[in-house]
């Protein structure tokens, strides 16, 4: 397998966005919701509705921005162009939101702006309408991040024309912790 | 380059048909809807029109054929009989290096997450991961199953990537298997989008007014290895998938999305048009679904081949539904047999379309199957039939 | 009536998550579903009106097309409050 280093890359964890091994972002003392608008705000990716997408959503946004805003799919046709995303807690987060919408049968109204963020592939739809790709996509969920897998699987898509570029990994969100890391898979 | 054949060569379908393929094509054939108004307060306060697997029967099964059934989730146990059923007359070995299961579920326990519910398994029960790991557990798998989690063409997509897996010899034998359950979770979610139906749903009808839920799994076992002694077999020939770049909830307005997999699912099956003999197609019944769908027929120049959607006889199944309709659309091939699109009387799509009234014999040899779902994601894959 | 307007912009800022809109922002006049407008809102926002209107006001809307109607601006929302309120 081809060297998964050499694959631009956007990592966002505990605060911090790096970008090819080079933190361009930190601000470690910030709760994600605040972190993340923070970002938003920053490198002002001036999207509207970014205010209404739920945190996973947010998470994989900007981590999404840096490998594409400048042109990086330029060139390709929007069925060209493939997204394979997994994580590990689905949509947890929203997931409990919305539960605890219909915990109670006397006040029973459930949202739904918040239903509409409870599959993990909502995210891969954001980016897609932010970017325009309408080639292959597929949302994998396992417990742990299998970066070989993954890259694996978009090479392999690659190999079989079935795509030309690949916006490839991982997107996960939990109260307790966040983690995406992308990888722009171009050979 | 010839691409290696894809066998399908097992299947079950548990839904309110009954637990095996056989039970729910008996009933499909015979026009026998299993959506029904359903009054339980303890999943939706007010009456609901839905598909549901009746739990008596799953209770008697799961305690006679699952061993420790007390141990899984209601899905859980749908996933370890439909898997049991479908493996019972074919020689794959489940505990072999080169078998892979692979699981698609839009909310897979969700149910457990339910306040109500809380407490009943472990937490960790909720992540998809966890759930395909007791299947994987019960089979003896080595490896790690993979879990598909797109939406609606959660099911026809996880067959798909069997089949990259497949092609690319990383497996010999892969079993795919699909399932959602009815919860109030997902009810109450599709009922605030004013996407259920209050009466048996009407796909491509002029009256539709939207879906009813249903709960089911589907199982196909795929194989590259020849079935020995068949007449026939039925071959996975391509599939493909792509987003429509539109609306996170609402289909496109074009059909260009469902389109493009359409186009990308024939190339890959080396497979003209004119060759295919019959779709089955998502067809939910919502008024923006099924608009969408006779748009895309109709860029594909697909309007005169017999279609029908399988939702009025159990349901949007949403993670199984492709699955199920998949072995449904393979029971027609086998049996050349049309089955009536239930729910139908009148055009109602702004494109002209072929929609099957009336369960009746044709020669068949290849079926185009079609999904979409929220996210803006569609799915195509063709299957055909050949004799040995 | 103006100061039922000026309550629907705040209730509807936190309904639909329109985090970085102030209230004088919304014209009551304006159209709230036009794809050029201010707010940008779509299908699902429109479920949401239909939650809020019932969640705050107790007011339930069966059909969607009737929603379009009442939804149209902010002096529609607030009319169609005040003729419906109990």
């Amino acid at each position: 397998m081809k060297q998964t280093t050499t694959y631009p890359c956007c990592e966002i964890k505990a605060g911090t966005i790096n970008i090819n091994g080079r933190v361009i972002y930190e601000n470690t003392a910030l709760p994600f919701p605040k972190f993340i608008k923070g970002a938003y705000k920053e490198f002002e990716l001036n999207y509207p509705k970014f205010h209404k997408m739920d945190r996973l959503c947010k998470l994989a946004f900007v981590a999404a921005h840096f490998l594409l805003k400048d042109g990086q799919l330029d060139g390709y046709a929007p069925e060209e162009i493939g997204v394979v995303m997994a994580n590990s807690n689905s949509t947890l987060h929203t997931d409990s939101k919305y539960t605890d919408s219909i915990k109670d049968r006397d006040n029973y109204f459930p949202s739904p702006a918040v239903f509409v963020y409870t599959l993990p592939n909502i995210m891969v739809g954001e980016i897609c309408i932010k970017y325009n790709i309408k080639g292959e996509s597929v949302f994998f969920v396992s417990n742990q991040f299998d970066k070989e897998m993954l890259l694996e699987y978009s090479q392999d898509m690659l190999q079989t024309e079935t795509a030309k570029i690949c916006l490839t990994g991982w997107v996960d969100y939990t109260d307790e912790d966040y983690h995406a890391i992308l990888y722009l898979v171009n050979e | 380059m010839k691409k290696t054949p894809i066998y399908i060569i097992a299947d079950n379908i548990i839904s309110s048909l009954g637990f095996t393929t056989k039970a729910n094509w008996k009933k499909i054939v015979a026009e026998q809807t299993g959506v029904t108004c359903h009054h339980d307060p303890s999943i939706y306060p007010t009456p609901v029109w839905i598909s549901k697997i009746q739990e008596d029967i799953l209770a008697t099964k799961a305690a006679q054929q699952l061993q420790s059934a007390a141990q899984y989730s209601k899905l859980e146990q749908l996933f370890l009989l439909s898997i049991l059923d479908a493996t019972s007359n074919v020689s794959v070995d489940l505990t072999a290096e080169d078998t892979l299961i692979i699981v698609a579920s839009t909310k897979g326990n969700i149910d457990l997450l339910e306040h109500k519910n809380r407490g009943k398994f472990p937490k960790e029960r909720v992540q998809l991961g966890s759930l395909a790991k007791q299947v994987q557990l019960y089979f003896k798998n080595p490896n790690t199953p993979l879990v598909v989690c797109n939406a609606c063409i959660s099911g026809v997509l996880a067959m798909d990537v069997a089949k990259r897996l497949l092609r690319k010899k990383k497996y010999k034998n892969i079993v795919v298997t699909g399932g959602d359950l009815i919860s109030e979770f997902t009810l109450s979610g599709f009922q605030s989008f004013k996407a259920m139906s209050n009466a048996p749903c009407k796909p491509y009808d002029k009256n539709r007014i939207g879906i009813n839920l249903g709960e089911g799994i589907g199982t196909v076992v795929l194989s590259t290895n020849k079935p020995a002694h068949q007449n026939e077999v039925i071959t996975i020939d391509g599939g493909a998938s792509s987003n429509d770049a539109n609306h996170i909830s609402g289909p496109s307005r074009t059909g260009d999305g469902l389109f493009i997999a359409i186009n990308k699912a024939l190339k890959d099956a080396h497979c003209p048009k004119e060759e295919i003999d019959y779709m089955s197609m998502h067809g939910t019944a919502t008024p923006y679904n099924d608009e969408m769908e006779s748009k895309a027929i109709a860029l594909a120049n697909l309007q005169e081949v017999p279609l029908n959607s399988l939702k009025g006889y159990i349901g949007h199944t949403l993670g199984a539904a492709g699955l199920i309709e998949s072995i449904v659309a393979i029971q027609s091939l086998k049996d050349n047999l049309l089955y009536r699109s239930l729910g139908f009387e009148e055009l109602g799509v702004p494109k002209k379309i072929n929609v099957i009234e009336k369960t009746s014999s044709k020669p068949l040899q290849k079926c185009l199957k079609t999904a979409s779902g929220f996210g803006g994601c569609n799915a195509a894959m063709i299957f055909s039939k050949s004799s040995t | 009536m103006e100061e039922l307007i000026e309550k629907l912009k705040v209730q509807i800022i936190k309904q639909l998550n329109l985090e970085d809109v102030e209230p004088d922002e919304i014209d009551p006049n304006e159209m709230l579903f036009d794809a050029n407008g201010e707010l940008g809102l779509d299908s699902i926002d429109a479920l949401e009106l239909i939650v809020l209107l019932d969640k705050e006001y107790g007011i339930k809307i069966k059909n969607q097309d009737e929603g379009k109607k009442i939804f149209h601006s902010l002096n529609t929302m607030a009319e169609y409050i005040l003729q419906h309120q109990n």
